[in-house]
């Protein structure tokens, strides 16, 4: 009984020693989006900028643009991470993510539809929609819109049960629907709204600022306590639905829930940077494959796999073409799918 | 702990799979549940376990109703195994620490930890405890499922044809796993099986379903070759095989 003891525990060392590790790896790539981008901050200004309240324009850059971005990846990267890994864990569908659900289009029909029926850019747009500003309606209009396809999961649980397959069809569905409303807004839209709407669907961590950081933050942290809360029953439904049950959990509760709470997650994250594709999906992959399956390192290790492909993801966007900077929405989505595409072919290897 | 139903009534998609049973099982047995397919075993079992709820009737354990206890409560007291077992990359430590699920409330103790190793001790599993679910033989896969329903230390244990597919030494392995159990922690076990011999070498209890009603329930007066005629509509025949009763079609 010893031996076993003693290998079961040498076991989950080296697994909080990856965790550990993986937290070690984001350190060096948060400097260097620092220190990186139109106004070079040295690691000097950073230190100081760190320690000071200057009001020089290396200390405005870090306070306004430099960390907000770093707040950002790490945010929208836990939020999407983990809401990938629970959604994979309850639907037990390797593919859900907050796309396959239809959230992240959701929040894109939103978007759309704000930009293109609420006369966005027309000159009384600031009295005709309660003092907000563009910025804040269109958000609103996508974190709408994104909650719909959960809402609509939720409805019709009321009414049949709810399987795994089911949720997953209906994802499927919702997200035709909302792609062919975005594509009749955009065939209806002028050349400005067109253009808008593009240039939201590509997601960008540039666009938070202070405010918006804190609703984010508010939400990761409440969210990410739900996720961790339930960190054994997602281990449960690894031995099956029954056998959940048996173990003293409700699975349809618990399959809804973390569907909404997930979709919550996702929407405040889309309806800040817009969407970022891939790192749902492709972080709880790369965790997997490092931290196995067990959920109690899982969720962790993914969500700090989350920020470090958003990190990544901002810092290549910004170097890859010289002096245009391309958003982290636009990099995620071009590499996430070889990406993927080779943790898939590994796997098959294995 | 004693297990009884009474006027258990179960449909499924309007056709009747449980039609009004009534029956019972006695405490620190080990109980066959035998039928043809489609008699209404599984669903039996499941309805023990309230993993489904009946149409009609009622399950009491010992004299509360199941209806009464929460979800937790009968988790703590019953233990399911299903027919068929999902595998996963958990290694198997951590695949029978989920049975202290209904015990555990923000985080896993020692305590639990500690259940966990003695039953790998008692079930003498130590040499596949690290090794990942995903690779287990078909009689392993079904010792670390009995192992990880033992650590739920529950007072009921309910098996669906736990048997299946395994080969007769894994067969006879488990069975006794399963009947040392019974003895030792003074467990009731209730098994859906198909194999008529398994039941009559380590089985104290049968009950025989047939179309979704019970035939006899009982000892072993009730296997008869009448019963077992009626049951399976084919003839059989029993002997005595030194102190085992033998059965087989003629």
């Amino acid at each position: 009984m010893n031996q076993v003891k003693a290998r079961w525990k040498a076991y989950r060392r080296a697994r909080w020693t990856l965790l550990l590790l993986t937290i070690v790896m984001m350190l060096p790539l948060m400097v260097i989006t620092l220190s990186n981008g139109a106004v070079p901050v040295s690691f000097l200004e950073i230190w100081r900028g760190i320690t000071t309240v200057d009001r020089d324009t290396a200390n405005l850059v870090f306070w306004q643009i430099r960390i907000p971005r770093i707040a950002g990846a790490l945010l929208g990267g836990i939020n999407l991470a983990l809401a990938g890994t629970v959604l994979q864990a309850v639907l037990k569908n390797p593919l859900a993510s907050p796309t396959t659900l239809g959230i992240s289009q959701g929040a894109a029909f939103g978007a759309a539809l704000a930009i293109t029926v609420s006369g966005i850019n027309s000159p009384g747009f600031y009295a005709q929609n309660w003092g907000m500003d563009n910025g804040t309606v269109v958000s609103l209009s996508a974190f709408i819109f994104s909650l719909a396809p959960s809402a609509i999961i939720m409805l019709m649980s009321r009414f049949q049960e709810t399987g795994r397959e089911t949720v997953i069809l209906a994802g499927v569905a919702l997200s035709s629907f909302f792609m062919a409303g975005m594509t009749l807004l955009q065939y209806f839209a002028d050349e400005t709204q067109l253009a808008a709407i593009v240039h939201w669907t590509f997601g960008d961590l540039s666009r938070a600022a202070w405010p918006q950081l804190a609703i984010l933050s508010i939400v990761a942290l409440a969210t990410s306590i739900y996720f961790t809360f339930n960190r054994f029953n997602y281990n449960t439904l690894l031995a099956g639905d029954d056998v959940a049950r048996s173990l003293g959990v409700n699975v349809s509760r618990l399959r809804l829930t973390t569907l909404l709470v997930a979709s919550l997650a996702t929407s405040v994250t889309v309806a800040v940077f817009g969407i970022l594709g891939f790192v749902g999906l492709v972080a709880p992959h790369i965790g997997r494959r490092l931290a196995g399956a067990d959920n109690r390192f899982l969720l962790p290790v993914s969500a700090v796999f989350g920020v470090l492909l958003l990190l990544a993801a901002d810092l290549l966007g910004r170097h890859l073409l010289g002096s245009i900077a391309l958003p982290a929405g636009i990099i995620t989505s071009f590499f996430g799918t070889p990406v993927f595409l080779l943790l898939l072919l590994k796997k098959g290897a294995k | 702990m004693s297990l009884s139903v009474s006027g258990l009534s179960f449909s499924y998609n309007r056709k009747t799979v449980l039609d009004r049973i009534t029956c019972s099982f006695a405490p620190c047995t080990l109980h066959a549940l035998l039928g043809v397919n489609g008699a209404g075993k599984s669903t039996l079992i499941k309805l023990l376990g309230r993993q489904i709820k009946p149409d009609q009737g009622a399950v009491f354990l010992g004299d509360k109703n199941l209806a009464s206890l929460g979800i937790s409560e009968i988790a703590r007291r019953i233990a399911y195994l299903p027919q068929r077992h999902e595998i996963s990359g958990l290694s198997v430590a951590d695949y029978l620490l989920l049975g202290r699920r209904p015990h555990i409330c923000w985080k896993v103790c020692e305590a639990d930890e500690e259940i966990v190793l003695q039953t790998v001790e008692r079930l003498k599993i130590g040499e596949m405890a690290l090794r990942p679910v995903s690779e287990l033989s078909g009689g392993e896969l079904q010792k670390a499922a009995l192992a990880r329903a033992l650590v739920q230390q529950p007072e009921v244990i309910l098996l669906d044809e736990p048997t299946s597919n395994l080969d007769p030494k894994n067969q006879h392995e488990v069975m006794n796993l399963i009947k040392n159990e019974v003895q030792d922690l003074g467990l009731t076990a209730i098994i859906a099986m198909h194999d008529l011999n398994l039941a009559l070498r380590y089985a104290s209890g049968f009950t025989l379903l047939d179309g979704g009603r019970v035939l006899a329930t009982g000892g072993r007066e009730v296997m008869t070759e009448e019963n077992l005629c009626q049951l399976y509509d084919v003839g059989f025949q029993i002997q005595s095989f030194g102190e085992h009763l033998v059965c087989f079609p003629v």
